[in-house]
């Protein structure tokens, strides 16, 4: 399993005020991971921290599997809060001064990379007459003018009208496809983030609550009939043998949760009281992302 | 005579020292780009070289090393990408050819059997029969592909009516439309439209271009032949609902289709066809997507 | 580093500011000059009211063969007076406003952690900020002279004044640029524009009493000793330096102070911007 980016136990404390606590994070590369938490959670100190902005106050990290992190930081681009920018230049002159001081030798490529993000159109403007918009996509140019292998955006989307959304939606995806760039990217629009993540890490107040993949999300907020009973085995076998139902789980005692049949919920419930078990609670569960979301980061799961 | 000789020293010096600079400078930029260079070469990365003191002619160099890498690097996506696609398809189409196999060996079982009526059996063996054809159509669908591509078709080009032949073929085609409860319009230019192609090669492009329409289609179906001075437009139009705008690049491709379902259980080798005999002819296709209506153009120049 | 330079200088070449400085500080030598030139005039009564009478300062005579004002006041005396006043004071509001507004703008962040130790790109900084105080200083200096050939003529340029005109600017250039170099290390701690203006400009009027006050207190505290504070800080030596006929010993004494200041200042800029956070 290679990991572009393995914290471990990353502190990040301002006198008392402890930021990020103990973060372990772990990013594999080609994932797109989504970093989730409420605003003031960690999640913008935890990124600077990464980049390089911020020195931690305890912990270790590993970008692309080595410690030797100035030099391997010159392979990832980042977009961290507002975009750094020279109000009084134009876009390229902006990113002339990028390209200079990161030694790329070639001047055709800024004329490419404003064309990718689709700044063609602004010209002479200087950038302090762009809108927001704009503004998030020259960040993104500067992030990937080093032809970076991972990318470190923070709420990208920030400030985007639909349009912009999708277009960079559009872009991640591509970049993340063709060009197998690694993406971090940190948002708290859930419906956003969950058409392009792979994985989740979920932050809460500093700490890392919990980090799956999408797959085991998609498992996690299946529909499915929840039943609690009190004789889980006879349970069990009612459902196997009477019943057929092979797809369905056990999460803990008592506690059953089958994912077929969930139309003939009664039939279900029919079988197993006439077979001895006694249902304590019977329903129809399953969530959508939202939902679950809103329960992880408000601590109840 | 000392005046001389110090402003020659001066000289000599100064000229040491810029050299020896310019020196320090060199190395430092090769050491860089070893560096990298060494960098680059154990490790799969996007990055490219960059340079740290800009001396001389290296960043040129650095600019060819770079392009180079680029191109490199793209081939490799496009072969992954193409090695993919032809994995893909492989399994698509034996998986197509099992279907009718299957199909039409279920039926001769149920041929073998003891109480079959006379009715029946008829019925089944031309199910059979339907089937086998079936096949047979998309192997030689596939079989002419690949000698397309491979340049093994003999063309002999003759003067065509572009405009007749594009009647003759629709007509062939339009009780199948008819029974699908479409009528297509046909508008096909009074003025005479000559090329010079192969008649097989001109009859296939319209024939696929007319069967693709038929089977994605929902309706709304235009067929039409027009003249420019230079060239001879074919045109098919429909209305569609299974295809998205980022495919119109695509659909060209071979083994391309959109429907991952199977329901159709085409080879995705038809448009590609087209466009291969279209190109062959020193003509090209377009195909455009407007607000629901697919439309695809096949450009021949005229004969002159 | 050298990449980091080039940026710097383009950032320089496309900043309005320093432009801004250069052409302010050109105005303000022909304004100077030419309200010595209406001066003058006056005391000797050579300026007409359109009406026919002659415009006088009340009280004194006009005298028509009075000495030419610019006698008095030399193209030096000139100079001086530009340098130590206007001369620091706009290389240091233009210094602070390069340096700080890096981390206003954001654009620390594109280059912090990308592969560049972190007291190179200071030190890129300082090295192009010192630079850009030697140029305005030399606008300075040319305007000033230029001015002085059109008003005096240029009878008064000979070899004797080459060489204390060359030696002056000099001195002024070295003390100026590690002036400017205090408030860059100055800028670099405090990170907000209008703190870092502010303690420019209160360097620039406010150091020459602190200094006169701290070498009354060494006075009362080592009266034996031979040196006082104010020896060592630029700005002092930049008005005590002579505009003709400098020493040796004061030109060495100046170079070293300078050449001590620029590097304190690299050091202290280096080690804050060591362990600091980018915001």
């Amino acid at each position: 399993m290679e990991y572009v980016l393995r914290t471990d136990n990353l502190t990040k404390a301002y006198g008392k005020n402890i930021v990020v606590d103990g973060v372990s994070m772990h990013v594999e590369k080609g994932a797109i991971y989504g970093f989730i938490g409420k605003n003031g959670a960690g999640k913008t100190t935890f990124m600077r921290m990464v980049a390089g902005l911020a020195a931690p106050t305890n912990g270790t990290m590993e970008l692309f599997g080595a410690q030797n992190l100035e030099r391997q930081r010159t392979h990832i681009g980042c977009l961290i809060e507002s975009t750094g920018i020279y109000a009084n230049m134009t876009a390229k002159e902006n990113m002339e001064v990028i390209r200079r001081q990161l030694g790329i030798a070639d001047r055709q490529s800024i004329e490419k990379i404003i064309d990718f993000v689709g700044l063609n159109g602004a010209g002479k403007k200087k950038v302090k007459h762009f809108s927001m918009g704009m503004k998030q996509r020259l960040g993104i140019a500067i992030a990937l003018f080093r032809n970076p292998d991972f990318l470190i955006l923070d709420e990208p989307i920030n400030g985007l009208d639909p349009e912009g959304i999708i277009e960079i939606r559009e872009m991640l995806l591509q970049l993340n496809r063709e060009q197998e760039i690694t993406i971090l990217i940190s948002s708290h629009i859930l419906g956003e983030l969950s058409k392009i993540a792979t994985h989740y890490g979920i932050i809460r107040e500093g700490i890392l609550a919990d980090e799956f993949a999408a797959d085991t999300l998609k498992e996690r907020c299946r529909r499915c009939h929840k039943i609690i009973v009190d004789n889980t085995e006879l349970a069990v076998n009612i459902l196997e043998e009477k019943l057929h139902i092979v797809n369905f789980d056990v999460p803990e005692q008592n506690l059953i949760r089958i994912f077929e049949k969930l139309d003939e919920t009664e039939y279900t419930n029919k079988a197993l009281i006439t077979g001895g078990v006694n249902i304590k609670e019977s329903s129809l569960a399953g969530q959508n992302l939202e939902e679950y979301f809103m329960e992880l980061l408000s601590g109840k799961k | 005579m000392q005046i001389i000789a110090t402003g020659i020293i001066i000289v000599l010096l100064i000229t040491a020292g810029v050299l020896s600079v310019r020196l320090w400078c060199y190395r430092t930029q090769m050491r860089h780009m070893l560096d990298e260079l060494y960098f680059l070469e154990n490790n799969d990365t996007n990055s490219l070289l960059t340079s740290r003191i800009a001396v001389g002619s290296t960043q040129a160099v650095i600019l060819a090393v770079n392009h180079l890498l680029t191109r490199y690097r793209e081939n490799e996506r496009r072969l992954l990408r193409e090695n993919k696609i032809y994995r893909e398809s492989i399994t698509s189409i034996s998986h197509d050819i099992r279907t009718p196999l299957t199909s039409a060996k279920g039926y001769l079982q149920m041929l073998q059997r003891q109480n079959v009526s006379e009715e029946k059996k008829a019925q089944f063996l031309s199910t059979v029969e339907r089937r086998l054809d079936h096949l047979n159509n998309m192997l030689n669908q596939l079989f002419e592909y690949a000698r397309i591509e491979a340049g093994e078709l003999a063309l002999e080009p003759e003067e065509l009516n572009v405009g007749n032949l594009f009647a003759e073929t629709i007509s062939l085609f339009y009780n199948d439309f008819v029974q699908k409860g479409f009528v297509p319009e046909i508008d096909i230019a009074k003025k005479p439209c000559k090329i010079y192609a192969d008649r097989n090669a001109l009859v296939r492009i319209m024939e696929n271009l007319i069967r693709n329409a038929l089977v994605h289609g929902t309706g709304g179906f235009w067929f039409s032949v027009r003249v420019t001075e230079q060239q001879a437009l074919i045109g098919v139009s429909n209305l569609t609902d299974s295809i998205e705008s980022y495919e119109l690049d695509s659909i060209f491709d071979r083994f391309y289709t959109t429907d991952h379902s199977r329901s159709c259980r085409t080879t995705g080798l038809g448009l590609a066809i087209v466009k291969q005999f279209a190109q062959q002819m020193g003509g090209s296709v377009q195909a455009t997507l407007e607000e629901g209506r697919f439309t695809v153009q096949v450009m021949l120049p005229l004969l002159q | 580093m050298f990449n980091l330079l080039s940026g710097e200088f383009y950032k320089l070449k496309k900043s309005k500011s320093l432009l801004v400085c250069c052409v302010i500080t050109a105005v303000f030598v022909l304004v100077l000059y030419g309200m010595l030139m209406i001066v003058d005039k006056v005391r000797r009564g050579e300026i007409e009211n359109g009406t026919g009478g002659i415009i006088y300062v009340s009280g004194e005579e006009v005298d028509e063969n009075a000495k030419s004002l610019f006698d008095e006041i030399t193209v030096m005396e000139v100079l001086r007076q530009m340098f130590c006043s206007f001369g620091s004071f706009a290389t240091a509001v233009f210094a602070a406003i390069f340096v700080i507004g890096e981390y206003i703008n954001g654009a620390a962040k594109n280059i912090v952690g990308k592969g560049y130790a972190r007291w190179q790109i200071f030190l890129a900084k300082y090295i192009v900020v010192m630079a850009s105080a030697v140029l305005q200083l030399l606008v300075l200096s040319a305007v000033t002279i230029i001015c002085g050939a059109v008003v005096e003529g240029t009878e008064q340029f000979d070899a004797v004044f080459w060489k204390n005109f060359f030696g002056y600017i000099g001195i002024q250039i070295l003390l100026g640029m590690a002036f400017v170099g205090v408030v860059s290390a100055v800028s670099e701690i405090c990170r907000n524009l209008a703190a870092g203006i502010s303690i420019g400009i209160g360097l620039v009027c406010f150091s020459s009493p602190l200094t006169m006050g701290m070498d009354l207190l060494a006075k009362l505290l080592f009266s034996q000793a031979e040196w006082k504070p104010s020896d060592f800080w630029l700005l002092d030596l930049a008005s005590q330096c002579p505009v003709r006929d400098i020493r040796k010993g004061f030109a060495v004494h100046s170079i070293i102070v300078a050449l001590i200041w620029v590097i304190f200042a690299a050091a202290v800029g280096i080690v804050h911007i060591r362990k600091a956070d980018i915001k």
